[in-house]
């Protein structure tokens, strides 16, 4: 059984790949798991408390997430001014010196239409903190990339739309884009994630095939097209 | 003085609206020779084609908004680290007298605290502590997303523009370049448009330290810095400061939109107004909302600038932020 949940993007969206650097970035063309979870557990800590959060963790952890996209999307390539810590010589010579102006290279992408992430669900318990949850996220990736809200569908069977997992079946497969997106490591604790603490996160690669395809590029943009 | 009674709580508020802006340049992205770009993105319009228009990013938005703030927290006397009282960029990370206070090995939640206790600035608008080779997020309380201009209302103009010199063609040349004293020519764009905004303001975070889950100031303080935010966010519209407002400051013709905020952990609801039914579409979004939430979503929507200011007005006089769940803190902690 999938849970589906629909989410009306109301500005543009931007997350940085988790490769990329801070000078040049490109953009995920979807939330990715990791981002997903961690704005779940947001939600959870800022609403209620760290303790739920903790006590919950596995549960978000084991989620598996799939992605759909709205039949259209433009990636915009953008110039901003960002601030950058200096190097570590600048800053022996400059101790006072915290922080750099500088340009980073970003892209924020455009979705002409809803996106879905459906989420299987397993047991019951699993399915009411998602239904309580889920509706108080109101944004992914970058801070400021709003996302609505809208509502909550039960499916036993996923559309064409959605992404695929790529795993270890290198046959038959569906034409799209290969994308690589970060999910929680399996053997990821709740101290991993936590920002404020000094552990490392432990981040799972996953292939995901959205069912999109380039229509047009330029130096400005690329759109994308559903297949 | 404790907090007064009878007053709605806020735990976020968004604006979702459409604002006519004429012949402003708040969106430069830089220069190619001597002509100065505007800065475009590409959407989707309505034929599901793809259409550059105009944009003003998020983050010129927020400038735009901190510097009202600064102007309000040192009208009405909010605290401020050394660095916001001259509206330093680099806000409390610059800030000596507070580099000296902490040590690396000091935990962050302490660290936040501080941070909490000294700069409504820092609070408000988010920092990234680096001092004493920390890494300490304070993430923004104010977050605006792109203001995108609609495919079938926005139009670039560019204008050429010159700085006359007399005898300019009889100089030695030495050392003009460097000095910009020269004769000059360049080509500056003017943008037109309705642009469609979208923010959202989670007030319920005001003096909150995300670590401890405790708040790091007395009500009353929170009070006063909430009521700054909420006037800094109402001037941001009143008088949209930014790039090239000395020649070309922008004419407001109209703003219209929805204001919407949620009085338990459900966000205030938005929509982006580049869809025409933004405004039914937030409201029947507030319905669903409210059917899960206790009737904790409230939208009231407005059709002018005055319409706006009159709401506006209204929040900010009745209404203070919502006080989350804290985790258990000794009462020698809490400062009133």
């Amino acid at each position: 059984m999938w849970l589906e949940v629909i989410y009306r993007p109301t500005t543009l969206f931007s997350l940085k790949q988790s490769r990329a650097t801070s000078s040049g970035a490109k953009s995920l063309l979807t939330p990715s798991p990791y981002a997903a979870k961690m704005a779940l557990l947001n939600a959870i800590i800022t609403y209620d408390s760290l303790q739920l959060a903790i006590d919950n963790f596995d549960l978000i952890k084991e989620l598996d997430m799939r992605f759909s996209l709205p039949g259209r999307l433009v990636v915009n390539n953008c110039f901003l001014k960002i601030q950058k810590e200096p190097h570590s010589e600048t800053k022996k010579e400059h101790p006072e010196i915290n922080f750099q102006s500088t340009v980073g290279f970003r892209e924020y992408v455009y979705f002409a239409g809803d996106i879905k992430i459906a989420v299987i669900i397993r047991n019951e318990k699993a399915k009411d903190l998602l239904k309580q949850w889920l509706p108080r996220i109101n944004y992914f990736g970058k801070k400021g990339c709003f996302f609505q809200f809208v509502k909550f569908k039960d499916s036993t069977t996923l559309g064409k739309e959605y992404s695929e997992l790529l795993d270890d079946r290198f046959t038959n497969l569906s034409p799209g884009l290969i994308v690589e997106m970060d999910d929680f490591d399996e053997t990821v604790t709740f101290d991993n994630v936590n920002t404020y603490s000094p552990a490392k996160t432990k981040r799972k690669k996953k292939f995901y095939i959205l069912p999109i395809k380039i229509e047009r590029a330029n130096k400005n943009f690329t759109s994308y097209v559903s297949i | 003085m404790g907090k007064k009674e009878n007053k709605k709580e806020i735990s976020s508020l968004s604006i979702s609206g459409r604002i006519i802006l004429d012949m402003h340049s708040l969106n430069n992205e830089g220069g190619e020779g001597n002509q100065i770009l505007t800065r475009q993105v590409t959407i989707i319009d309505k034929e599901g084609k793809p259409a550059p228009v105009n944009a003003v990013s998020g983050d010129m938005l927020k400038h735009i908004q901190a510097q009202h703030l600064y102007n309000v927290a040192i009208e009405t006397g909010l605290n401020l680290c050394s660095s916001c009282k001259v509206f330093n960029a680099n806000r409390i990370t610059d800030d000596a007298q507070f580099t000296k206070s902490f040590k690396k090995t000091d935990p962050d939640e302490e660290v936040m605290d501080k941070l909490l206790k000294t700069c409504a600035i820092d609070d408000m608008e988010g920092i990234l502590v680096t001092n004493n080779n920390k890494n300490l997020p304070r993430k923004s309380v104010a977050e605006f997303g792109w203001l995108i201009a609609l495919p079938e209302a926005s139009k670039t103009e560019n204008f050429f523009h010159v700085k006359l010199v007399p005898n300019a063609g009889k100089g030695t040349g030495e050392g003009e370049e460097m000095a910009n004293i020269g004769q000059n020519i360049f080509h500056r764009p003017a943008n037109s448009g309705i642009y469609a905004l979208v923010s959202n303001f989670d007030t319920c975070r005001i003096g909150y330290n995300d670590i401890s889950k405790t708040y790091a100031i007395g009500d009353n303080e929170r009070i006063s810095r909430y009521q700054a935010l909420l006037k800094s966010i109402l001037y941001t519209f009143l008088k949209p400061t930014g790039a090239m407002r000395n020649t070309q400051n922008p004419h407001i013709v109209n703003f219209e939109g929805v204001i919407s905020y949620s009085s338990n952990s459900i966000p205030a609801p938005t929509v982006s107004a580049l869809n025409k039914d933004y405004d039914e579409e937030i409201l029947e979004i507030a319905e669903n909302l409210n059917k899960i939430a206790d009737n904790s979503v409230t939208v009231e929507k407005f059709k002018s600038l005055k319409e706006f200011t009159e709401k506006f007005q209204e929040i900010i006089n009745n209404t203070e932020p919502l006080k989350l769940k804290e985790n258990e803190k000794k009462e020698n902690e809490k400062e009133e």
